[in-house]
């Protein structure tokens, strides 16, 4: 018996040793690639093929790495052999979990809300803290491939099996669209093509890995593409760092320039021109206000402005460009009195976003920055909403962390338990340190704004500005509006995602730098859309095919019937990601919101309460996913738009929480409900209550 | 493993699981209701409210993830060798 240990520890000794060196090759081979680009600009190289030849390269690698691990085998395809070493299911875990929206997203949302951003590093990191010592130990211990086949067996029958089937689809999918639409933002912006075009590279890049091998490509490529994402988040960090102090550690370049960023606020806050643009903005908002009090003069009024605006241009015969502009102006007029209502609605909502001080962002490091807890009632009923927002949504992603399924389907794939526990601490410690520079990052950006664009002449702006503002006018523009040529901080708009992408343009790095970047969030966006995909397609072929539909499915059968649906999912999220109606944040935090409230009190309390049974569980899952719906299509705009909720914002919402934080209601109505239900319904059966007991302890030969 | 051994690791885990959930859950409820408070009590002209949130906490998570980690280890080591030496027949405790 010890015998058979040692061999087998020996065993995954040399195959550790063996993954080494293959990735230190890897490491080496990309450092070259990088260096190689960066001598290749020098010497004149065109910036499409350095885009390209990023795209490429990347794409390239996670595709040959797929292709080796190519397998029909079950047990590889689902749980990669149950082989991976604990630190490199830990390097996996951490690019499956940083997707898109970590990598694009939370720098950007640092910098455009500052302290409240901070919810989203705490609840994505904090959730971990659940995930090792609730779950990832005892789900381990049970073995098995996915989240429903623990459910069904702690529970028993197809019901449970069913509900958590359908809430791990719904959940993966929802973020699986925004994985896609990443992807293909990013894509856009590397190589100029459109951005339907980028959607369709991205799936290609998503299926070679999960369509040929499986989570066994999976985790081998997700190691890969954490090594690209991690250094293109660094490398851009470190130059700003070592531009603006002279430090290369970036993490104390920031205590500084936090201090003079704040400082910097004070000035900007009562700077004349900026309070004239803030100025103008509101008579802009009241003007908008107006129109919207009598919408069908208001057309009018505007259609007979533009009439006479084109005879004035054509009298006193101005330069063609500028009629053909007032002629397009005129011909965009909105036809109905609905168009017109909106436009005028969405002039009112932009103007007077951003007619607040510090172009709508609050300072940088105050907590709760939008109230004051010493001020007018009216203030501090704002403190507390922003307070309690801050720690709703922070709770709710960290419980969504922890049940996430593609997440914890990952631990299923370490060799025993007591690796997958080390594991979940490896994964932490990479995924830190992704977090800890985000902060840094939004703030050394935002003193380069703040420092070396604010007070420019507008005519003078660097490139990367216009560059932006062409590709997508909701992410970047400029409106010079005091009509004074000089840039004020009031007049710029930087919208949350390019922060990051645009983060070397804005450091003034040469352009391999841009693709370096792109290439990382593309590698984040691709590994997490790998893990959906397959928790999605897993689902689908395991638990409803073959555990429900039909139990005499050979492992090749299911094998293949999941590598055709990984197909058919992705084209869907595809399809649904063309329409473009996404905002990544929103959507994340609506799939932590629902992961949180379908899976977490099922699993907890399946383990750490042995009174918890089938009716319980169905009915708690049911309860929570139900009220988290309800409260994000109450709450959520884009879903109040499209249902034609017309009650109120403010009436819908409870404590004033955000749709972001659904889940903080979901979760305890779940697990409330899951212990009612259970208390006046019958006991676990025996087998089920010797289930809870094997999971609990440790067996002899666990090893 | 023997049902007094079972038990004992399974009581053993429980206290260490519940002792951490509190620790965790108190920094960040705490920790984030009195972000503002804490900024004017240290009023140093440095953030530090900001830098917690953004830079300390992380690693606390990462402590409180290794601390269970080596307690586990180290637990289940202790009972299944103590079980193999004593290999005693204990009653039934549940």
């Amino acid at each position: 018996m010890s015998s058979a240990r040692q061999t087998r520890e020996d065993a995954s000794r040399i195959y550790a040793h063996g993954l080494n060196r293959r990735y230190a090759v890897f490491v080496a081979a990309m450092a070259t690639f990088t260096i190689g680009m960066f001598f290749a600009e020098r010497r004149g190289m065109p910036r499409s093929w350095i885009g390209a030849a990023f795209l490429i390269a990347t794409v390239g690698i996670y595709a040959s790495i797929g292709f080796f691990c190519r397998t029909t085998n079950a047990d590889e395809y689902f749980v990669a052999g149950r082989r991976v070493p604990a630190m490199y299911n830990g390097l996996a875990t951490a690019a499956d979990w940083m997707s898109a929206a970590s990598f694009i997203g939370t720098a950007g949302v640092l910098y455009l809300q500052g302290f409240a951003g901070l919810a989203y590093i705490l609840g994505w990191t904090g959730g971990y803290c659940l995930l090792a010592i609730l779950l990832v130990p005892y789900l381990r211990r049970f073995g098995q491939y996915t989240i429903p086949d623990y459910l069904a067996a702690r529970y028993g029958g197809h019901l449970p099996r069913l509900v958590g089937a359908g809430a791990a689809i719904l959940v993966s999918f929802i973020y699986l669209v925004v994985q896609i639409y990443g992807v293909a933002l990013i894509t856009s912006h590397l190589t100029g093509f459109a951005f339907e075009l980028g959607i369709l590279i991205g799936l290609g890049g998503v299926l070679v890995c999960s369509f040929l091998g499986g989570m066994r490509a999976v985790t081998w490529t997700q190691v890969a593409q954490y090594v690209v994402l991690i250094v293109a988040y660094l490398v851009p960090l470190v130059w700003l760092s070592v531009k603006q102090t002279g430090q290369p550690m970036p993490i104390l370049a920031y205590d500084m320039q936090l201090e003079k960023i704040s400082e910097r606020e004070r000035l900007l806050m009562v700077d004349s021109k900026e309070r004239d643009v803030i100025n103008r903005f509101a008579a802009r908002a009241a003007e908008a206000e107006r129109k919207l009090r009598d919408v069908p003069a208001a057309m009018v009024e505007d259609a007979r402005h533009h009439l006479e605006l084109v005879a004035a241009l054509r009298a006193e015969d101005a330069p063609l460009i500028r009629i053909q502009r007032a002629e397009r102006e005129l011909a965009e007029l909105p036809r109905t009195e609905a168009q017109a209502r909106a436009r005028f609605r969405s002039e009112r909502d932009s103007a007077l976003a951003l007619a607040q001080p510090l172009a709508g962002m609050p300072p940088q490091t105050l907590p709760y920055a939008t109230g004051d807890p010493g001020g007018e009632p009216d203030a501090r009923g704002r403190f507390n909403t922003a307070r309690i927002n801050f720690i709703a949504l922070m709770l709710s992603l960290m419980i969504g962390t922890a049940a996430m399924p593609h997440v914890l389907l990952r631990y299923q794939t370490t060799p025993s338990v007591a690796q997958a526990r080390r594991s979940v601490a490896w994964s932490l410690l990479f995924i830190m340190l992704l977090y800890l520079a985000a902060p840094t990052l939004a703030v050394l950006v935002k003193y380069e704004v703040f420092q070396q664009i604010v007070g420019l002449p507008i005519d003078d702006l660097p490139r990367w500005i216009y560059r932006w503002a062409k590709l997508d006018p909701s992410l970047v523009s400029v409106r010079d509006i005091n009509n004074d040529g000089i840039l004020q901080l009031g007049e710029l708009y930087l919208g949350g995602d390019v922060i990051v992408l645009a983060a070397p343009e804005i450091g003034g790095m040469p352009y391999f730098a841009t693709c370096l970047v792109a290439a990382g969030g593309l590698a984040a966006a691709l590994s997490t859309a790998d893990g959906l995909l397959m928790t999605i397609s897993n689902s689908i072929a395991h638990d409803v095919y073959y555990r429900v539909l039909n139990p005499k499915a050979s492992p090749l059968q299911r094998v293949l019937l999941s590598k055709l649906l990984v197909m058919v999912v992705a084209l869907l999220a595809a399809a649904i990601a063309w329409l473009k109606n996404t905002d990544i944040l929103l959507f994340v935090s609506a799939a932590f919101s629902l992961a949180g409230a379908a899976f977490f009190p099922a699993l907890v309390l399946g383990i750490f309460w042995r009174r918890a049974n089938r009716a319980g569980a169905v009915a708690g899952m049911l309860a929570g996913l139900g009220i988290t719906v309800y409260y994000l299509a109450t709450t959520m705009p884009l879903l109040r738009r499209l249902l034609g909720v017309t009650r109120p914002l403010a009436d819908c919402q409870w404590f004033g929480v955000d749709s972001a934080a659904s889940g903080i209601f979901g979760v305890p109505v779940g697990a409330l409900v899951l212990m009612l239900v259970s208390l006046v319904t019958a006991r676990p059966t025996a087998q089920q209550q010797a289930l809870v007991r094997r999971l609990r302890v440790p067996r002899r030969d666990e090893g | 493993m023997s049902p007094r051994a079972t038990f004992r690791l399974w009581s053993a885990t429980k206290r260490i699981t519940m002792a951490l959930l509190v620790i965790w859950l108190l920094l960040n409820v705490l920790g984030a209701w009195f972000a503002r408070d804490l900024d004017r009590l240290m009023a140093i002209g440095f953030p530090i409210d900001f830098w917690i949130a953004a830079q300390g906490m992380l690693p606390l998570y990462l402590l409180i993830i290794v601390v269970y980690v080596f307690a586990m280890e180290r637990m289940e080591s202790r009972h299944v060798d103590s079980d193999l030496s004593a290999g005693d027949d204990d009653t039934e405790t549940s």
